[in-house]
């Protein structure tokens, strides 16, 4: 059995390293992969069209409810593959371990990493690891490269957005930046809240199914308020979103509220935002709503003709401008 | 209700339309951070602007006022401190706050009600200090607290004071030359309590119009459309447009409650230094309830955070995103300065809304 702790030698490439490789990532992510050939590179498969995406996690606490760093780091670059019509087939996993960090909850962590891989029929490729003196990291942060099969999930309509439009977010937002919040910043509150850290390859397959789907993204950092923005920033046309369709947990509104920060820029890590042609709105919000993860989704919006370029909300009352996010939100969410 | 909302669409449009420019302060924070949420500081035209005013007691609550705390928590370890939530991120010098000190081990708990506070004396052995920081709203239910504590004369219980009164702050207000303010959103809550007529006397020494406003949408827009009328006939008149929850003599039994506890004195604010008359000593007769008085401490000369711009935005002199902490250095997880720390803080409601254009 090895030690209880990542030592340096862990990272080093000798003895330590294979005993870290032999029992710890290769029964987890090896079955049947080209991983257990231990070779400097693996030969992959790729068609013609792939879409290649990489994200790197720093999330603190390393567990949350919902999820881990880990199974954040799979969803996180499955979702991005997924969001852009990919289907996610291959990744590659980095990490750099402080030393002194825990063998069980690193081995916790990979075996949740397999489990979140195997549940979008992703396969782990390729690895690597690091061990950084204790003090110069803070316990494990984790990057994930990931190889799709573009247009594997479907394809996106081809009309160019207009007003009208609908906007359809997939699930209520902030459940993951809350529930990091509550669990790193000593609230004192006992919410009962969890990440929604998750795949979203099956409600992109759905949506796009349906046909009418004109872009979409997973409104991670900065959440729906940014994402948003990125959207509409210098485009002919704005959006309006409608304050009262939208889905935010009472416990997420709570916490936001304590912390002063708005639920529409608070990171999301299983939901998707997208924009649809107006006629199939419904259906989309109809079909996705079958899934178990997509169960609160809702039309949120539209695109408008006014104010183009900018983002607003439609409160019981008038309409308030959803700016781009000026500095730092919230650090580490992700 | 068809009526009613024609009735608002019409103030809406009369403001809208509204051709001076005019400077409009909000005195009360949840004002401010009423007037971003509902969307009416968005629909205003370009020449109506915002001032956000001095009426958030943890903004011009003193850094001196949470140096003493601390200095009364080390020198005095048996005590408990009782609190609403906003004081425990407030910044004393050196930035250091309840937050630090509670995770020292020091006895310190949030209540959602002074007479919470009173409850914990009952039950402990210890002395129990209760933060006593707040305007006329809050000093009615920590009178009747108090009250409790002397009828059931339970001795232990403590208040450190910090009150504040509004109607000095706007004395204060306007007598500085340089106030550019052409009328008052005035606090409906506090308002209730002290109710319309003592705002009558400063406003028309200083040819002001205010607008005692409630806090939901259709108060912001009656109530503004309202102030912006009076303006433009240079009235300066106080209106009543919360009838509905303040009389023009507010609530006596309340007023009499404060009354019999508590006398004016003179108070120190952040930003605005000493102001005569604006806040509160315990009447001779309770002065043994005065935690200045029984856990006596000396508080070294405070420091605000340097370059932190609170003592200006309370007076609505700079607008926060105009501090270079702004969002930076100072955001609500990692305040630098209290107006970043309430809940009713201007820089807290910039924040949350996301505004560094206005």
């Amino acid at each position: 059995m090895i030690e209880d702790k990542i030592l340096l030698g862990h990272g080093a490439g000798g003895i330590l390293t294979h005993k870290l490789i032999n029992e710890i990532f290769l029964p987890a992510f090896g079955g049947g992969s080209p991983l257990e050939d231990l070779d400097d590179a693996t030969l992959i498969n790729v068609p013609s069209s792939a879409l290649v995406s990489t994200d790197t996690f720093t999330v603190s606490p390393l567990f949350f409810p919902g999820g881990n760093i880990g199974t954040l780091a799979i969803y996180g670059t499955v979702n991005d593959i997924a969001v852009s019509t990919g289907k996610p087939l291959y990744l590659t996993v980095g990490m750099v371990i402080e030393e002194g960090f825990p063998i069980k909850e690193l081995k916790r962590i990979v075996e949740s990493m397999k489990k979140a891989a195997d549940s979008v029929g992703v396969k782990i490729v390729a690895g690597d690891t690091k061990v950084v003196e204790k003090g110069k990291g803070d316990g494990i942060y984790i990057n994930t490269t990931g190889i799709g099969a573009y247009g594997g999930l479907g394809t996106f309509s081809e009309e160019p957005i207009k007003p009208g439009d609908k906007v359809i977010i997939s699930g209520t937002i902030g459940d993951h930046a809350a529930t990091i919040l509550i669990n790193r910043e000593n609230l004192g509150i006992d919410a009962n809240i969890e990440s929604d850290c998750g795949s979203v390859v099956n409600i992109v397959k759905t949506a796009l199914s349906v046909g009418g789907v004109k872009w979409m993204r997973d409104p991670t950092r900065g959440g729906v308020g940014t994402t948003l923005n990125e959207l509409i920033m210098g485009k002919p046309f704005g959006a309006l979103l409608y304050e009262e369709t939208l889905p935010i947990k009472d416990a997420v509104r709570g916490i936001a509220g304590l912390l002063g920060i708005d639920p529409l820029y608070m990171a999301n890590e299983g939901r998707v935002l997208m924009v649809v042609e107006k006629d199939k709105a419904e259906e989309i919000v109809n079909a996705i709503r079958k899934l178990p993860e997509a169960g609160d989704s809702t039309i949120i919006g539209e695109i408008t003709e006014s104010t183009p370029g900018k983002v607003k909300i439609k409160t019981q009352w008038a309409e308030r401008f959803v700016p781009m996010l000026p500095g730092e939100q919230l650090p580490r969410i992700c | 209700m068809e009526r009613t909302y024609e009735y608002l669409e019409r103030l809406k449009k009369y403001i809208i339309s509204y051709d001076k420019p005019a400077q409009i302060m909000e005195v009360c924070g949840t004002h401010t951070f009423q007037f971003f949420a509902t969307g009416i500081r968005d629909m205003l035209p370009p020449h109506i602007k915002l001032l956000s005013g001095p009426g958030c007691p943890v903004c011009v609550t003193p850094t001196s006022y949470i140096d003493r705390v601390i200095k009364m928590l080390e020198k005095y370890p048996d005590i408990i401190i009782t609190t609403f939530g906003d004081m425990l991120k407030v910044p004393g010098t050196n930035r250091k706050s309840l937050v630090h000190m509670k995770s020292e081990g020091k006895d310190i708990r949030v209540v959602y009600a002074p007479e919470d506070a009173v409850k914990i004396a009952e039950e402990e052995k210890r002395p129990v200090v209760f933060l006593s920081v707040g305007f006329e709203t809050t000093i009615a239910p920590i009178a009747a607290a108090l009250d409790l504590a002397e009828q059931a004369s339970i001795d232990k219980f403590y208040l450190l004071l910090s009150h504040k009164l509004i109607i000095p702050a706007l004395k204060a207000l306007l007598s500085d030359p340089e106030a550019e303010i052409d009328g008052f959103i005035l606090p409906g809550h506090v308002s209730a309590i002290i109710g319309k007529r003592p705002y009558e006397p400063v406003l028309r020494k200083y040819g002001k119009p205010g607008v005692i406003t409630g806090f939901e949408g259709h108060h912001l827009i009656i109530g503004t459309a309202t102030l912006l009328k009076l303006i433009k006939e240079g009235k300066s008149e106080v209106i009543n447009a919360y009838p509905e929850v303040v009389r023009d003599k507010g609530n006596r039994q309340a007023l009499s409650l404060i009354n019999k506890y508590f006398i004016p004195t003179d108070e120190e604010w952040r930003g605005f230094g000493l102001i005569p008359q604006s806040g509160h000593a315990l009447r001779e007769e309770y002065r043994h309830r005065d935690a200045k008085r029984a856990f006596p401490v000396e508080v070294p000369e405070s420091q605000d955070p340097p370059g932190c711009l609170c003592p200006e935005v309370v007076k609505g002199k700079k607008r926060p995103p105009e501090c270079p902490h702004f969002g930076k250095g100072c955001t609500p997880l990692h305040p630098l300065g209290p107006c970043m720390v309430s809940s009713e803080g201007a820089c807290a409601a910039y924040y949350k809304y996301r505004r560094e254009d206005i």
